[in-house]
This record gives C-alpha cells, sequence and structure tokens, in this order.
C-alpha cells in the first residue's frame, strides 16, 4: 500500500513520490501519508522521478505535507520534479497559506433577534405602505391626465388574466359544482329534501365558491407571473431604464394590471357562478333524480339576486388584492434568480392569504348588517 | 492536468470537420474546418453573426452541427457514451459570458460543486481545494463566502474562472472573458491565464472582441467569416493579410491604436 504513493530510502534519507498524485487518489494518498513513519534525519530529500502526474489537488496536498513536516524540523528539498510540476508546487507554495475556511457570520440570538425582527418587520410594513401610497397617488391623478393611460399595456393585462383564464375558471369552477352537489345531496337524500339541493347549490356558488375559487386560481395564476416579470424586468434593470425615460413603473406596469384585475376578476366570478351552478346541476340529475326543468324552475324563487350581488362585491377586491401583492412582490425582486423563486412562492402563499382574509372579513360584516 | 510527454506535444485535441450549421433558417458554418494542439492559446475571432461562440457550444456538446464530424481527445463526440461524456466533463472547464455562477450558493459553494460530484472527498478536502482555486484566481479569502450578486464584474469573472479550472482541465473554453471589464481587470485577466497555461499545461480556447488580448495572450487566432475559418495564424500574421475582412478587422481605428501600443 505505501509503496503506492510515497517510497522511503531511508539510508539516502529520500522520499520518493510515485504512481498519480491526483484528484482520484487523494483519499488514497491520506490513508498512506496516516502510516508513515519519517526517517530519523533532519534533512529529506523529496525526488519526483518516479511520479508519474501530479495534479493541482495532488499538489495541494504534497505542500501540506512539505509544511507539516517543515513545523516539525525537517529541512525539505525537492529535486527531480518535471518542471510543470515544479511550477504548481511553487505556485501554490506562494500563494497559498492554507488560510482557514471563512465562516458565515453567526445568525443572531435572544434580544438580538428580536431587535432585527422588529426592525425588519417595520422597515417591511413601510415599504408595502410606501407602495400603496405609490399606487394611490398615480390611480387619483389617472382621470385627469387620461393621455398618461397605458390602454396596451392594459388590455394584453385584460387578455391575459381574464380572456386566458376563462377554460380553467369554468372547469375547475363546474367540478366544484359537482363535488357539493354531490355532498350535499347524500346528506338531504335522507331527508327525502332532494329539491332543496338547488338552495345550497345556488346560495353556497353565488355567495363564497364563485368569487373564492376564482380569485385562488387568479392568484395562482396571475399573481405569479406578474411577479415573475417585473422581478425579471428588475433584474434587467428594466425598471431603471423605464423611470430615466419618465415613465414611472407604478404606472406603466402595476395601475394598468390593478385595474384590468379589478375588471376581469369579477367577469371571470359570472363564468364561475353559472358554471358551479351548472355542475351543481348536473350532479343532482344523476344523483339525485332532480330534472334540469325541476331544478331552474326552484332556482327562480329559491336563490334571490341579493346572493349573486354579495357575491359579485367580493370579486373586484380580490383582484385588487392579487394585483398588488403580486407587483409589489415583483418589486422587491434582489440582484437573482434565486430571489425570483422566492417573491413568486410570496406572493402566491400572500394572496391566498389576504383573499381568505378578506372573504372572513366581508362575511362579518354582511352578518353585521344582517345580509 | 496531463504531464505533457514527448508524443502529447503535438496531439490535436479538437479536430472540426466539414461543419455545417443552420440557425434560423441561414447557414452560418459552411464546411468549417479547424484543429487545434495541446497546449495551444487560441481565440476564435470574426464579425457579429459569424458563429463564434455556436463554435464553443458545438465543442462542448452543447448543440449539434447539421453536419460534420467533431472530434475531442481523438474520438468522435457522437460516439462517446454516457460515462465517458462524465468523464469529459472533467477535462473540459469553461467560463460562460456572464459568469453563470450559480446564484444560490455562494463562490466558495459554486468553486467546489464540481468537487461533490465526485462524492468520496470529505468537506475539508473539498473546501481547500477550492479555495486554492479562488485564491490562485486572485480573490480574497473572503470573497469566498460572498454570493454572486455581491461581487464586482472582475471579481465575478475571477469566481467564475476558479470554477472553471477546479477539476484541472485540459481544455479551458472561454466566450468573451474580458467583455465588461475595465481595462485593468482585463489586463489582470490575461496575466491570469498566461499564469495558469504556464502552471497546469492548459489548453485554451477562446472567443474574444479584446485586441489586447489578441495582441498579448494568444498564440493562433482563427479568423471566421463567410461560413469557414478564412485564415489562421499570430496576430502579426493575420494584420498582413490582404483578405478584405480581415483587413478590415485588423486595420480599423482601434486595431491601429493596438498596434501601435504593442510595436506590432
Amino acid at each position: 500500500m505505501m509503496d503506492h504513493f510515497l517510497t522511503i530510502d531511508t539510508a539516502n534519507a529520500t522520499v520518493f513520490c510515485n504512481n498519480n498524485w491526483t484528484l482520484e487518489n487523494l483519499v488514497n494518498i491520506d490513508n498512506v501519508l496516516l502510516s508513515v513513519t519519517w526517517p530519523q534525519q533532519k534533512t529529506l530529500i523529496f525526488s519526483g522521478e518516479r511520479l508519474q502526474k501530479m495534479d493541482s489537488a495532488g499538489a495541494l496536498r504534497f505542500n501540506k505535507l512539505i509544511k507539516q513536516l517543515s513545523a516539525q524540523g525537517f529541512k525539505i528539498t525537492l529535486k527531480n520534479f518535471v518542471p510543470a510540476t515544479q511550477t504548481i508546487i511553487d505556485l501554490i507554495a506562494k500563494e497559498y497559506s492554507f488560510p482557514s475556511i471563512p465562516q458565515e457570520k453567526p445568525s443572531l440570538t435572544g434580544l438580538a433577534w428580536l431587535g432585527k425582527y422588529v426592525i425588519d418587520f417595520d422597515i417591511r410594513l413601510y415599504s408595502i405602505l410606501s407602495f400603496i401610497g405609490e399606487i394611490a397617488i398615480v390611480a387619483i391623478r389617472l382621470p385627469f391626465h387620461l393621455q398618461k393611460i397605458h390602454w396596451r399595456s392594459f388590455f394584453s393585462a385584460i387578455e391575459a388574466t381574464g380572456y386566458r383564464a376563462i377554460p380553467i375558471i369554468v372547469l375547475l369552477n363546474f367540478l366544484i359544482g359537482v363535488v357539493l352537489a354531490y355532498q350535499m345531496g347524500l346528506q338531504l337524500k335522507n331527508y327525502g329534501a332532494e329539491i332543496f339541493i338547488v338552495d345550497l347549490i345556488g346560495i353556497s356558488v353565488f355567495r363564497e365558491f364563485g368569487p373564492l375559487i376564482t380569485a385562488i386560481i387568479v392568484a395562482g395564476r396571475t399573481g405569479s407571473s406578474f411577479t415573475a416579470q417585473i422581478g425579471t424586468m428588475k433584474i434587467n434593470e428594466e425598471l431603471d431604464a423605464l423611470r430615466i425615460m419618465g415613465v414611472l413603473p407604478i404606472e406603466l406596469l402595476v395601475v394598468p394590471r390593478t385595474i384590468a384585475l379589478m375588471l376581469s376578476v369579477p367577469l371571470l366570478t359570472v363564468l364561475a357562478d353559472i358554471s358551479g351552478v351548472f355542475g351543481g346541476m348536473f350532479m343532482s340529475k344523476h344523483l339525485l333524480h332532480v330534472s334540469y326543468y325541476d331544478f331552474l324552475h326552484r332556482f327562480e324563487t329559491a336563490v334571490s339576486v341579493k346572493s349573486f350581488v354579495l357575491g359579485m362585491i367580493k370579486a373586484p377586491v380580490f383582484g385588487i388584492l392579487i394585483a398588488t401583492i403580486g407587483c409589489f412582490q415583483g418589486f422587491k425582486v434582489a440582484n437573482s434568480a434565486d430571489s425570483v423563486g422566492r417573491q413568486t412562492t410570496r406572493s402566491v402563499v400572500q394572496s391566498i392569504f389576504f383573499i381568505i382574509v378578506a372573504d372572513a372579513v366581508f362575511s362579518i360584516l354582511y352578518s353585521e348588517f344582517g345580509i | 492536468m496531463i504531464m505533457p510527454n514527448k508524443n502529447e506535444l503535438n496531439e490535436i485535441v479538437i479536430i472540426m470537420e466539414n461543419i455545417d450549421t443552420q440557425l434560423g433558417g441561414h447557414w452560418v458554418h459552411q464546411q468549417l474546418n479547424l484543429s487545434i494542439k495541446r497546449g495551444e492559446i487560441i481565440a476564435i475571432v470574426g464579425g457579429s453573426g459569424t458563429g463564434k461562440s455556436t463554435i464553443l457550444r458545438e465543442i462542448l456538446g452543447l448543440q449539434t452541427p447539421s453536419s460534420g464530424d467533431i472530434k475531442l481527445f481523438g474520438k468522435s463526440l457522437s460516439s462517446y457514451n454516457m460515462d465517458e461524456i462524465a468523464l469529459l466533463r472533467h477535462r473540459c472547464g469553461v467560463l460562460f459570458q456572464q459568469g453563470a455562477l450559480f446564484s444560490g450558493m455562494t463562490v466558495l459553494e459554486n468553486v467546489a460543486f464540481p468537487l461533490h460530484e465526485l462524492k468520496h472527498l470529505s468537506q475539508k478536502e473539498v473546501d481547500e481545494i477550492a479555495l486554492l482555486k479562488i485564491v490562485l484566481s486572485g480573490l480574497e479569502v473572503e470573497a469566498a463566502i460572498k454570493y454572486p450578486a455581491e461581487l464586482s464584474g472582475g471579481m465575478l469573472k475571477r469566481a467564475a474562472l476558479a470554477r472553471a479550472i477546479v477539476m484541472d482541465p485540459e481544455l479551458l473554453f472561454l466566450d468573451e472573458p474580458t467583455a465588461g471589464l475595465d481595462p485593468i481587470s482585463a489586463s489582470a485577466l490575461d496575466d491570469l491565464l498566461l499564469q495558469f497555461h504556464a502552471a497546469f499545461g492548459l489548453t485554451i480556447v477562446m472567443v474574444t472582441h479584446d485586441l489586447d488580448t489578441l495582441a498579448k495572450v494568444i498564440q493562433r487566432i482563427i479568423f471566421l467569416g463567410e461560413g469557414k475559418v478564412l485564415a489562421s495564424g499570430t496576430y502579426a500574421e493575420l494584420s498582413e493579410n490582404k483578405h478584405p475582412l480581415i483587413y478590415e478587422y485588423f486595420h480599423n481605428a482601434r486595431a491601429r491604436a493596438v498596434a501601435a501600443i504593442q510595436d506590432i
């Protein structure tokens, strides 16, 4: 084993390096070096004449060995290394002094952590508020500066967030209607009250499921894309380019998107309501044998326009939430691809969080006012 | 590093034979031939759209030419199997134009990344080897724990160079190494390349527009035009060439200024 990488000629105080001192053999070289007994003489000659190959990893190990031996009081000379190898050994000896690997700063603990957390929270809150303020200022000025409205940006946002989302919104809400009818229908059947499925489906879809499911899909589909688009633009310095050209990024990127979502989420919600009810109707016929005629006949009396309106009131609010959170997280992207991913995740999570919070607030308000 | 034995000195490491490449509906290369010997420092130059970077991508196997054969270390690229390709990757280092450092990792983690693929090394050894390459590339030890976003352009290039040479490759490919650097950083990078060439016996192939680099570092220039290699030779040789494309390249105002400084 030992002859593999080192041969020690004790009589002449010469150490021969053998074979390949390369990256692949590093572990074996280490093992050999652990079991070496060095000669008594304090002057050693290291010879490279039997060495086949030494790469920089091998040379690094070799230099480390020389350094250790020198520290133990050996005087070491090198001979018969081919010039290229000698160059590497010298280069490493000159440039590299085996510095300790720098450690990253330890994370804060205790009070320091708390303090940093509070201040970070403060900064975050401030940046959110100033972002909302900025949007508000631009939005309020907008009606007086109609030429400043970026129509192209607005219509392309409507197309991307509204029109292209129709298939998935319709399909998923249809399925939600099916699922609701199935779960509730089984219970109603026990009491022979099958026809009341109409009330349950109509009211729950109109008041809750239509707007909520739509908003959640839009948050996942559109909110994330807003963040990724704006974040990538920020990395490419496109936002700075806009500012230089006298266009506020908020004006071009945020306001059109916000207004677009404010319109397209309610429009999608209408489609969601219709397809949800159709899904329920379809399942009612097959599970409860309530015919389409009976269903629609009952629907007219059981579900008031009020339910529809109460649901629709929520939709634009959800739209504004998704757009502002999506854009805000886009502006928060720092200079790396990593950060785009992180902010996009955050954007979706926060959007859905605030959608559900807002929905709960609406429920409380509605119940307070008794509607 | 491979010790250049006597018979290896003149070994041809890269051959491109009759390469045709079609990109976006037009022919970039038409019957292009070139060969590169071990230990050479080569620059591929030519106007925009002459397929300089495409050549690098084709040699690296990132892109396949429409027809023709590329041989690396005497073996056709298409005949390498999966395991051999993996080994081949260790013999080639690449410095991408923007550095292409992984933004979610520190410089040390970036440079150590290829070493981790070798499973058998301990964390300490990996860090030591990576740190050696970082220091040799002219970065401070403290830069090792920084993230790419915290580095200046010159430091970024050095960090990327450290990653490119961490496996002691035999071939080093550089795509516009000095682009976007200030003259001092660019000149330091030139010196670094020469130092690595001397120490590690590297074969260096680069795409560059930097006339200073061409004059100072490069042993042989391969000039692309009209879909093929128009000429190859030293800076001095090419600047004597009468082909209109080549003449224009080496005799515009900027080139004359460089020639005056370098005394060519």
